[in-house]
């Protein structure tokens, strides 16, 4: 399959690029299927979010993309690098580096008993910078945040929207060129939610770094270049400046916005018609012709939506 | 600085775990370190038990050189010094020797008595004896003893002349010192020979008397005259205090070559010295101590380890989450690593100062107790050895049950599916399990499983045992529930449903009971050995003392010791006389002879409940059946009237035997035919009449007639005592009673006695003339009535054959019984006053003793001294039980208890920490549990029930299998060093410690349970909800 050469330039600058990937979890006989051929590319500095019902796979892709998992099949590159072969190691030293993480569960993102300078502290201390160093970026990252005064209270003891944003400066805490962030403003009330995404736009536009955020919510999607949704294991649309689109995968597939399922409910046999700058897609029972057989006609063009589970 | 920061802050963030990693790690260090650091203590105390009061020969050396008084001294120093100095080298010798106690020795003879005494300077004498005047400065100025000084009637001031010295001037007069006192016991016998005889029987003019010894100057006897042979002695003493455990080894070999050396013998020293056996001894006694040290430490430092991998696991388990972040951000391997280990790796380390210090204290502590006073805890290289072992074996276990989680991916860590531990696996519960089949196996081949063999390897049979069935209990638990879960889901209420359901889920079996099995079996089987070995310890210390105190003792000269005691004791309930005869060749009967007053003995004498016949008192009555009284001679001289029908050899000299000891009485000879007044002197009576007999007259001897029998028939028809110038008969029933007299010499044909209205007849029937035909009076039974141990007498019932107090044959009629108190396995207990009888009142060589109560025990002594009863040894029921005790079996036995309790302690500790933990997380399912409308007070009940079932199980399993392994080995545990012949000892473990065992440990388990549930539930609030399962 050859890309187009505006689709190449891309790939060149992106941070993020992942082409047919596939994520099979479980052992033999009790397997899931939670990526099932995605293509997605994040261009540097660009922000996105990432929506999609739960169990969609999200939470699975941030983690290829953070190196955590290997792919089953099909290629992730971050930051230029090829996640599929990388070492443990070099992973590692990638999310020290390149990728900062807020992971979905808050709690998991600190360890309860450390300050919450010490949390940031605490990410830092791999690097080769000098603890002084440390210590001024670790403070002005809770300053930038807000979280000065609380510097030195054990991270357990923070509110739920204090410990978010203590996560998020933590995942930013060594320059990241990208910033994954699973489900951050959830369990927050609205304030706090904002203040939230007011931190990621705010070091997007500072420090220019990518942000992938995985998100329901609305407010993350506005304030956010592009919205990718996920949907059973693929990429099902994409939104940029407020308007949705559909997004036509590899093998031709698309996925339905979910309101007009009810026009064409899962399961309906579609005729699809070349019209001037695409396809439109009709109810093969609505349009008089009874006449399955003529569906199955060798010239007709295969049906749309054709995943059944 | 700030990474050391941090883990301490994770360390106190994670409290309960952090308590039970360190302490467990502390027990580790500290049990590994208190067996060496215990096992030094206890050989030094029994260095020190087996050397106190060593009589010279066998804790030290006697050497002599004999010649010229003036020149021997420097002969003999100069070789023993530096022969030492050759054999254990200039250094050590006064490490390892006391300074020596040098004696010249010359001899005097004291002409008017003809009386010999030694001349001696000895080194000190003064500051060793208690004396009038002045200590002898000067050469021949003498201080004199003071039976001689009253025999002879010396006083201070008196010049001695012709004794073969020069001119001797009584500067004063010494009081007999104690001869058991280490200074004097080596010379005693030389030099107190007084003490020795019957004071003043030599009278002036007597023949060889010999008076003690005269102290006097150095200068004396070097200067001593020339024609003066004499000898310079020289006394060392070991020194104990000195003398190291590591020199023990070659000391004995040492003194041995030194005793033996050429050089000396070649300079004329002769050196004494048996100090090999006292080594060899100390030896022995050490090995019993060293491998169940070793045994035992093992044991308590495996349950220790593996507590520690389970607290362990715990812990970095908990700390998964943790380690997932740190690989989120990007730590490497290493770093990783040392965060998830530097807590466990911290604790441990911090754990090995502190647990040497508290093995030290509890070593010290334990040593207190049951070592010799004073013995010091000092810390030797293989308690440092030992601790390091237990803190590599707890590095070893960090690592093991950390791997899993180090390993394990961050997604893996997050995404789990609860908490339940992977089940553990048939692995470690098949190599238990072979483990201790083929320990038992092996014990059971050697035959030492339910046998008195005794052998320090049945001490792994608890250890094993525990194990086995603690893992296969372990499994059993939840199956039981699972069982259960039914029954309870339908009836026994929601709290029980809840409980039971819970410990139904662990399908690996609880760790917990395989913690709290273990080492309930360990201890519980601790607990049972060493009560077993206490009661025994008492049961032996009681039959060898015989009674509560026993006092050895002196009275004064010519004075009735049981009189005394009379006074001290009317009624007869407190102390008892006991005449202890040791006899050095021994009989068939056994090697001590107790002479006994019956009522008074069973009043003060132990006999243990287990003793056969029960009934002291009774067997009390058996000794003294009352024959006819003793026909007691008094005034100064008796006559009897003897009419002869026949004596085939006419001359025949009669005599009558006696009890003062002196010579027979002499009454005269008898004529062929006809009656006779034959009439003797009596010196020293009242005495008692013992027999009259019939021996040969010289002229019988010069006539040849050695070999002739004799044949005699004779009445005698009065007997006379002349008291106070006036002839008195003696009571008619001794002449007109049979009963009153038997034959002395049991030949055959037997003679013949009958009493008739003339008096008495005797027939004798060919004696041959080398024997005394003898009528002796019957005032003792024939043979005596005795208790004799049954293992003795080996099933015999008639008559045997014992000592009396002259070392001589005496026939006793025995009782078989368990034990003879005061002499266990090898003593005959008699009628004292018989036995004395039977002996001719002579008690040279008899140790006079008194047995008192413990209650009594001052008040009599301080009676005895007051009537002037010197009181040599006390010896005591208690002390001979604690010496007992310090014996290495009992020293280990106290070990291994203290260890199994403390490891009880804190497998209890661990177990009910570690039960709170795995609730604590479960706090969430608790807080849904109450969302969805459950009582407080039930999920309360619910916890509560749980942690009962879960260490009740593990504590009783683990009880029920140490007393199964008491019951299988306990016979085969060492108890003694050399093991008692009688009585037999009882492994019937006592009820009451093993009860106070079980409610103890169930009393704990119940109060730490009530505590962890309801402080648990408390804790439990319904915002937890938010939080993630974790
Ligand atoms: N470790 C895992 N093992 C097995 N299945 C998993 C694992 N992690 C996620 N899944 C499954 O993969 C699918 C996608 O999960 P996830 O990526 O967490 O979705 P989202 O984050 O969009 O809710 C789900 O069906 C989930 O059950
Ligand atoms: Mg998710």
């Amino acid at each position: 399959m050859s890309e187009t050469p505006e689709r190449e330039r891309a790939t060149a600058t992106a941070t993020v690029h992942c082409d047919g990937l596939v994520q099979v979890y479980g052992t033999p006989g009790l397997e899931v299927t939670a990526l099932r051929g995605v293509d997605l590319d994040v261009a540097e500095g660009e922000t996105v979010a990432l929506l999609g019902p739960s169990g969609a796979g999200k939470s699975t892709l941030m983690w290829l993309f953070a190196g955590l998992i290997k792919p089953t099949a099909g290629v992730v590159e971050v930051c230029g690098r090829r996640m599929n072969d990388i070492s443990g190691r070099q992973a590692a030293k990638m999310r020290l580096r390149e990728v900062g993480m807020v992971m979905q569960n808050p709690g998991r993102n600190l360890l309860p008993y450390e300050s919450a300078i010490g949390n940031v502290l605490f990410a830092q201390s791999p690097t080769r910078r000098t603890p002084k160093a440390k210590r001024r970026r670790a403070a002005g990252l809770l300053e930038a945040i807000g979280l000065a005064s609380v510097a030195h209270r054990p991270a357990g003891r923070l509110s739920g929207g204090e410990q978010q944003r203590l996560a998020v400066a933590v995942a930013l805490a060594n320059g990241p060129r990208l910033l994954l962030a699973d489900e951050p403003t959830s369990q927050l009330d609205l304030r706090s939610a904002a203040a939230v995404i007011d931190l990621l736009r705010a070091a997007n536009e500072d420090l220019g770094t990518t942000m992938l955020v995985v998100t329901h919510d609305p407010a993350v999607g506005k304030a956010f270049q592009r919205t990718v949704t996920i949907r059973d294991g693929r990429v099902g649309a994409e939104g940029r400046a407020g308007e949705e689109f559909l997004v036509v995968g590899k093998d031709g597939s698309i996925q339905l916005p979910t309101d007009l399922l009810e026009v064409l409910p899962p399961g309906t046999l579609a005729r699809a018609v070349r019209i001037p700058d695409g396809v439109a897609l009709h109810r093969a029972d609505m349009d008089g012709s009874g006449d399955l057989d003529a569906l199955r006609g060798p010239d007709s063009t295969s049906p749309a939506g054709g995943q059944r589970p | 600085m700030t990474q050391l920061a941090a883990v301490i802050r994770g360390l106190l963030h994670r409290g309960g775990s952090t308590l039970v990693i360190f302490l467990v790690s502390i027990a580790a260090v500290a049990a590994a370190a208190a067996g060496p650091i215990y096992y030094e203590a206890s050989r030094t105390s029994v260095l020190r038990d087996l050397t106190a009061n060593k009589p010279l020969i066998s804790w030290g050396f006697e050497a002599s050189v004999t010649g010229p008084v003036a020149g021997v001294e420097s002969i003999l120093t100069s070789g023993v010094i530096g022969q030492l100095d050759l054999e254990f080298g200039t250094r050590n010798v006064s490490r390892l020797f006391k300074p020596p106690i040098m004696s010249l020795e010359g001899s005097g003879n004291y002409p008017l008595y003809n009386a010999n005494f030694p001349v001696v300077w000895r080194t000190d004498e003064c500051a060793h004896l208690r004396f009038s005047g002045t200590c002898p400065q000067a050469a021949n100025q003498i201080l004199v003893g003071q039976s001689a000084a009253r025999v002879a009637g010396w006083h201070t001031g008196q010049v001695l002349r012709n004794t073969g010295w020069p001119a001797l001037k009584i500067t004063g007069i010494y009081q007999t010192p104690d001869l058991n006192s280490p200074y004097w016991a080596p010379r005693a016998a030389s030099y107190f020979p007084a003490e020795e005889q019957v004071i003043g029987s030599g009278g002036p003019g007597g023949g060889g008397a010999s008076f003690d010894a005269v102290f006097t100057a150095r200068s004396t006897l070097g200067n001593a005259p020339a024609r003066q042979q004499g000898a310079a002695v020289m006394d060392v003493y070991l020194n104990s205090a000195g003398i190291r455990q590591s020199d023990i080894g070659a000391l004995g070999p040492k003194m041995t070559d030194f005793t033996t050396s050429q050089n000396l013998a070649l300079q004329g020293v002769i050196v004494s010295s048996q100090v090999y056996t006292t080594t060899a001894q100390i030896e022995g006694n050490w090995r019993t101590i060293a491998v169940p040290v070793l045994l035992v430490t093992l044991e308590v430092l495996t349950l220790s380890w593996l507590l520690l991998f389970m607290a362990v696991s715990d812990a970095v388990e908990a700390r998964g989450p943790e380690v997932a972040l740190a690989k989120l951000r990007g730590h490497g391997r290493w770093r990783t690593l040392v965060f998830g280990l530097s807590e466990p790796v911290i604790l441990l380390l911090a754990a090995l100062p502190l647990g040497m210090v508290i093995g030290w204290l509890a070593a010290g502590a334990l040593g207190r107790l049951d070592l010799g006073p004073g013995t010091p805890t000092a810390v030797p290289g293989l308690a440092w050895a030992a601790a390091g072992v237990a803190t590599a074996g707890g590095l070893a276990a960090v690592i093991l049950a950390a791997q899993r989680t180090l390993r394990r991916g961050v997604v893996q860590e997050f995404r789990r599916s609860g908490r339940r531990g992977a089940d553990r696996g048939w692995v470690m519960d098949a190599i238990l399990l072979t483990g201790s089949a083929a320990g038992l196996l092996e014990l059971g081949v050697t035959g030492r499983i339910g046998s008195a063999h005794s052998g320090v390897l049945s001490l792994l049979v608890p250890g094993l045992l525990g194990m086995a069935v603690a893992v296969v209990a372990s499994r059993l638990l939840p199956l039981a529930c699972r069982a259960a879960y039914e029954w309870t889901g339908k009836r026994g209420g929601l709290a029980a449903f809840l409980a039971i359901r819970h410990i139904a889920r662990r399908a690996g079996g609880t760790r917990t009971t395989i913690v709290l099995a273990t080492s309930f079996a360990l201890t519980s089987f601790a607990v049972a050995a060493w009560a077993v070995s206490q009661a025994n310890y008492r049961l032996v210390a009681q039959t060898r003392s015989g009674a509560p105190v026993v006092l050895t003792v002196t009275p004064p000269a010519g004075r009735s010791l049981p009189a005394i005691v009379d006074r001290l004791d009317p009624r007869g309930t407190k102390a008892a006389v006991v005449d202890n005869f040791v006899s050095l060749t021994g009989s068939s009967a056994g090697d001590v002879t107790l002479g006994v007053d019956p009522s008074r003995f069973a009043h003060v004498a132990f006999w243990p409940g287990s003793f056969r016949p029960s009934d002291l008192n009774a067997l009390a009555r058996r000794l003294e059946p009352t024959p006819p009284d003793p026909l007691v001679l008094t005034g100064n001289a008796m006559r009897m009237r003897v009419d002869v029908r026949k004596l085939s050899l006419p001359g025949e000299l009669l005599t009558a035997n006696v009890t003062t000891g002196a010579t027979p009485v002499n009454l005269g000879s008898l004529p062929a035919h006809g009656a006779v007044t034959l009439r003797g002197p009596l010196v020293g009576c009242p005495c008692v009449l013992e027999s009259l007999s019939l021996g040969e007259s010289g002229k019988d001897i010069q006539r040849g007639l050695i070999n002739t029998a004799v044949n005699v028939n004779l009445t005698i028809e009065s007997i006379e005592l002349h008291v106070d110038g006036r002839w008195r008969p003696v009571p008619a029933r001794f002449l007109h009673s049979a009963a009153t007299w038997r034959e002395g010499l049991h030949d055959n044909p037997p003679d013949k006695i009958t009493a008739g209205p003339r008096g008495l007849s005797w027939q004798v029937f060919t004696v041959p003339v080398s024997q005394s035909p003898t009528l002796a009076s019957a005032n003792r039974p024939a043979a005596l009535p005795a208790l004799i141990p049954s293992t003795l007498l080996r099933g015999r019932t008639g008559p045997v054959a014992g000592v009396n107090f002259e070392g001589n044959s005496l026939a006793l009629e025995p009782i078989g019984v368990t034990a003879v108190p005061g002499a266990p396995g090898n003593g005959v207990i008699v009628d004292r006053q018989y036995a004395e009888l039977a002996s001719n009142e002579d008690f040279t060589f008899v140790n006079q003793q008194v047995w008192t109560t413990a209650a009594a025990e001052h008040r009599i002594v301080a009676g005895l001294k007051a009537a002037g009863v010197v009181v040599g040894s006390v010896s005591t029921e208690a002390g001979v039980q604690a010496a007992l005790a310090r014996q290495g079996p009992g020293l280990a036995s106290t070990l291994f208890l203290a260890d199994a309790a403390a490891a009880a302690l804190l497998a209890v500790g661990a177990a009910i920490l570690n039960l709170y933990l795995s609730a604590r997380r479960r706090r969430y399912e608790y807080a849904a549990l109450e969302a969805s409308g459950i009582k407080r007070s039930t999920l309360r009940r619910a916890l509560l029930i749980e942690l009962a079932v879960v260490l009740g199980f593990g504590t009783i399993v683990g009880i029920a299998a140490g007393l199964g392994a008491a019951a299988l080995v306990l016979r085969a545990i060492p108890e003694f060093v050399s093991y008692p012949s009688a009585p037999p000892l009882v492994y019937t473990p006592p009820a009451v410690p093993l009860a106070v065992l079980l409610g103890v440990a169930i009393s704990a388990l119940v109060v730490a349970s009530i505590i962890a549930s309801t402080s648990l539930i408390s804790g439990v609030k319904s915002d937890q909800l938010r939080e993630a399962p974790a």
